[in-house]
């Protein structure tokens, strides 16, 4: 293959694969650092405060959390449309820049696919806690059954539970047999009995032939074939959960494209967020080089472009249908109103912020990529409130309008997430690869 | 490497004849019905303005994924956006009949409709004609400096011109999601002026770039055929497949969306829409143009090995050109007319509208080199196989 000579190498340096097998498998097989302890007692603290606010939860009932008549929906649903936002970026970086050839996402994927798979599962929480009677979750499930009872399958959150779930085992399939050879390397180099006969079941003896090789690259192109609508599909459904009702600033036909976007951008910036951290911890910028971030930061600059274009057309739109209550929504409530400062940051953080990526000293410089990452996840956490509970909180009747604040037992839950993700992504660091070793190897000479 | 374009004798005749056929049509319908021939005037302009902008955006995409693979026919795309300054002469022209076409610009409507006077400080001729003019003035701008940088770097060696091309295409990116998708809803969407969805937009700017690459695939396989492109191989031609392919699903994805949530929700200002649509007499169009945007292209070219076929390619990129058309019709014609009317107005505009977009296509192709020089990624577009 003929690379042109303005690509630049993904991997920095000329190493061997031997070399790169070791500097990237090194972190495995080390005792953890200091920051690994201190950070998993931080996920651990967060983990049982979480525990504390899914008991009340369970125990005393949905009463604790701040959810009122009008707005039934809250923090719980914020914060499941943020993580499923967040669980979006891991399968969609890996299946669409394989579609563009972004070849430099290898090295990102494994990592990227960790925490989609966290992000979700801590999604999956908050729509199962508002079950109220989570044990009776699996009603949720259309089979024949001796309470003839069946689901509603006219219903979004019906259609929404069956997206999920997909999506779930599909981007943990993915992500599993993503690693499959790079286990077999762990299993190979693996000191004492316990880890080897683990590492070994796990790469299903996995043999590295090219027979092996080759089945593996079908079924890797078939998953992701399969996994690509699964990406769309997810928010998609979360976002025909409120555009197909009638409530003022829900009901808008660009809501699909706009949730979509905006979790592969709110995603985008949780990988960018955590690369960085992961770089500074393993010292592996050889691999995940500036020029990496650099790649990133630019895409984020799209993500920005199209919502805030999705902002302005809906505020636009709302003018423009001459619907009262659209005007409202958006001219009065969202724009001026009570919601005001939340809807400024969402624009600001969201379509203003990463525009500073225009300049090529900003993608460069880790500490306004690190900034801007989050400033861009706290933007879409503004964004689902503003979406949710603006809508809820004044719709209609004036005479059910209400003010909405979450209890400790919301907050509760969500730092809860943090801890399943943060144990999580932790446990994921110390015993896999966090660099997709094999591909590396494999695209280590083509440029990017 | 044959590198220069020399249009056969006869080609020029071609499209004059083609856009005589189109005259006489332009005669024929104002003496007849003068309302339908502004419609049509109106789908022809937005339909040839769609490929150049979907030409350009393609053109564009090209830059910020860094593709290779595609450096060899990047002329052909760039190409297309030599439409643009003619589409915004006759996007111009419309001025003599907006009041056939648009409701809103009927003279004393404001007084009797409530809604369309609460949308008066947006729809009025005047604004309306600036929009216009502010919207190709970006189009032009930018189109026109990536030509430039383009052709410039044909002559030089150093990259300075390339990254220059390479950042004006992020600003075309920009500008075209921004204006094009606005001047969609401008153009086309107030026809029903009760009407809004604030998909419309979006929904056009893919379909620019759905049917862009069509166009690119029908000139690529012509200049072939007549011995140019040697070097374009069934790799590249899959590769414009994947395009095609890729963009029929978002294509069919953001053409569902809308209708789902508006069936859904089954509020009557917005169902008014797809009523004559999906129930009414344009049915048979509703369902057809699913078919042809959507089911067969999304079919045929999830097969690898059909993709790589120019044949298929032909047919595929073909029938999407009658696709494009119907795709419009129905986003126009049913806002204006209460039955569909099909006949030589229509026909014959679009013929002489292809002939003067494809002459004006050609001449650009001409002028300049028709595989860039000195472009880095040149090699690797030379020796693509995937």
């Amino acid at each position: 293959m003929i690379a042109s000579s303005i690509r630049w190498p993904m991997v920095k340096g000329e190493k061997s694969n031997k070399e790169i097998t070791r500097e990237l498998i090194a972190p495995n097989e080390q005792k953890p650092a200091m920051w690994w302890y201190i950070g998993m007692t931080i996920g651990t603290l967060a983990l049982a405060f979480g525990g504390w606010a899914a008991y009340m939860s369970v125990t005393v009932g949905l009463g604790t959390w701040g959810l009122t008549n009008s707005v039934a929906w809250g923090w719980d649903i914020i914060n499941f449309v943020w993580w499923i936002g967040i669980g979006h970026a891991g399968t969609a970086f890996t299946i669409f820049f394989l579609v563009f050839r972004q070849r430099w996402a290898a090295s990102i994927n494994r990592t990227a696919e960790a925490m989609t798979v966290f992000a979700v599962m801590c999604a999956a929480l908050f729509p199962l806690l508002h079950m109220g009677r989570p044990w009776l979750a699996f009603f949720i499930m259309p089979y024949p059954n001796t309470r003839l009872l069946w689901v509603n399958f006219n219903s979004p959150l019906f259609w929404d539970v069956i997206a999920i779930s997909t999506y779930l085992l599909m981007s943990i399939t993915l992500w599993y047999f993503g690693m499959i050879p790079d286990l077999a390397t762990m299993r190979d180099r693996a000191k004492n009995k316990v880890s080897r006969a683990l590492y070994g079941f796990f790469s299903m003896g996995w043999d590295g032939s090219m027979i092996s090789y080759n089945r593996y690259e079908t079924l890797t192109r078939i998953l992701g074939g399969l996994a690509a609508p699964l990406v769309v599909s997810v928010h998609t459904i979360v976002a025909i959960d409120f555009a197909v009702s009638i409530l003022p600033g829900w009901h808008a036909t660009i809501l699909p494209p706009y949730f979509f976007v905006g979790a592969i951008f709110s995603g985008f910036a949780m990988v960018l967020t955590i690369m960085i951290l992961i770089r500074k911890a393993f010292k592996v910028k050889d691999f995940i080089t500036a020029k990496h971030l650099d790649a990133i930061a630019n895409v984020l600059k799209y993500g920005s472009l199209v919502i805030g274009l999705a902002y302005a057309i809906e505020v636009f739109i709302a003018w423009y249908s001459g619907v009262s209550y659209e005007m409202y929504t958006f001219l009065n409530a969202r724009m001026t109103g009570s919601f005001s400062t939340a809807f400024w940051i969402m624009v600001f953080f969201n379509a203003i912020v990463p525009q500073i990526f225009w300049f090529r000293k900003a993608r460069q410089n880790v500490w306004s990529l690190f900034i801007v990452s989050i400033l861009i996840n706290i933007g879409m956490w503004y964004e689902r409130f503003i979406i949710l509970v603006s809508s809820l909180a004044e719709d209609f009747l004036p005479s059910s309008w209400t003010e909405y604040t979450p209890t400790m037992v919301d907050i509760g839950i969500y730092v809860g997430t943090f801890g399943i993700f943060i144990c999580g992504m932790l446990l994921f660091i110390r015993y896999i690869p966090i660099i997709a070793v094999n591909e590396v190897k494999a695209y280590k000479k083509e440029g990017n | 490497m044959e590198t220069t374009y020399t249009p056969k004798k006869n080609m020029n005749l071609l499209f004059a004849a083609m856009i005589l056929v189109g005259i006489i049509a332009l005669v024929a319908g104002f003496v007849s019905d003068a309302q339908r021939t502004w419609a049509n005037i109106l789908l022809n302009n937005y339909f040839f303005i769609t490929l150049a902008i979907g030409g350009l955006l393609f053109y564009s995409i090209q830059f910020i994924t860094n593709s290779g693979w595609s450096a060899i026919i990047q002329r052909v795309p760039q190409s297309l956006g030599a439409f643009l300054p003619v589409g915004a002469i006759l996007m111009l022209l419309l001025y003599f009949g907006l009041p056939s076409v648009y409701e809103w610009a009927q003279p004393g409507i404001t007084e009797t409709d409530k809604l369309i006077a609460h949308k008066a400080p947006f729809l009025n001729v005047p604004f309306f004609m600036i929009r216009i003019l502010i919207y190709f003035a970006l189009f032009i701008g930018i189109g026109y400096l990536l030509r430039k940088y383009a052709l410039l770097q044909d002559k030089s060696d150093d990259l300075k011109y390339f990254n220059k091309s390479r950042y004006f295409s992020q600003v075309f990116i920009f500008v075209a999601a921004i204006f094009f998708s606005f001047a969609s809803k401008d153009w086309i969407m107030t026809i029903d002026s009760h009407w809004y969805s604030t998909l419309f937009g979006f929904r056009n700017m893919v379909l620019s770039m759905y049917y862009g690459v069509a166009a690119i695939v029908l000139i690529t396989l012509y200049l072939r055929s007549q011995g140019y492109f040697r070097e374009v191989n069934d790799a590249h031609f899959h590769d414009l497949a994947r395009y095609l392919f890729r963009f029929s699903i978002v294509w069919g994805y953001l053409w569902f969306m809308q209708f789902i949530i508006i069936w859904y929700a089954n509020i009557p200002e917005l169902t008014v829409y797809y009523e004559p649509r999906f129930l009414g007499s344009w049915q048979p169009l509703f369902y057809g143009e699913m078919f042809i945007n959507f089911v067969i292209p999304f079919l045929v070219m999830m097969s690898d090995d059909l993709g790589k076929k120019p044949k298929v390619l032909l047919y595929i990129s073909l029938l999407l050109m009658v696709g494009l058309w119907m795709n419009i019709y129905m986003q126009i014609m049913p806002g204006i007319f209460d039955t569909m009317k099909f006949g030589f107005v229509e026909a014959g505009l679009w013929i002489g509208y292809a002939g003067l977009f494809l002459g004006v296509v050609f001449l650009a192709l001409g002028k300049a080199s028709l595989v860039p020089k000195h472009h880095p990624f040149m090699e690797e577009s030379l020796h693509h196989h995937i």
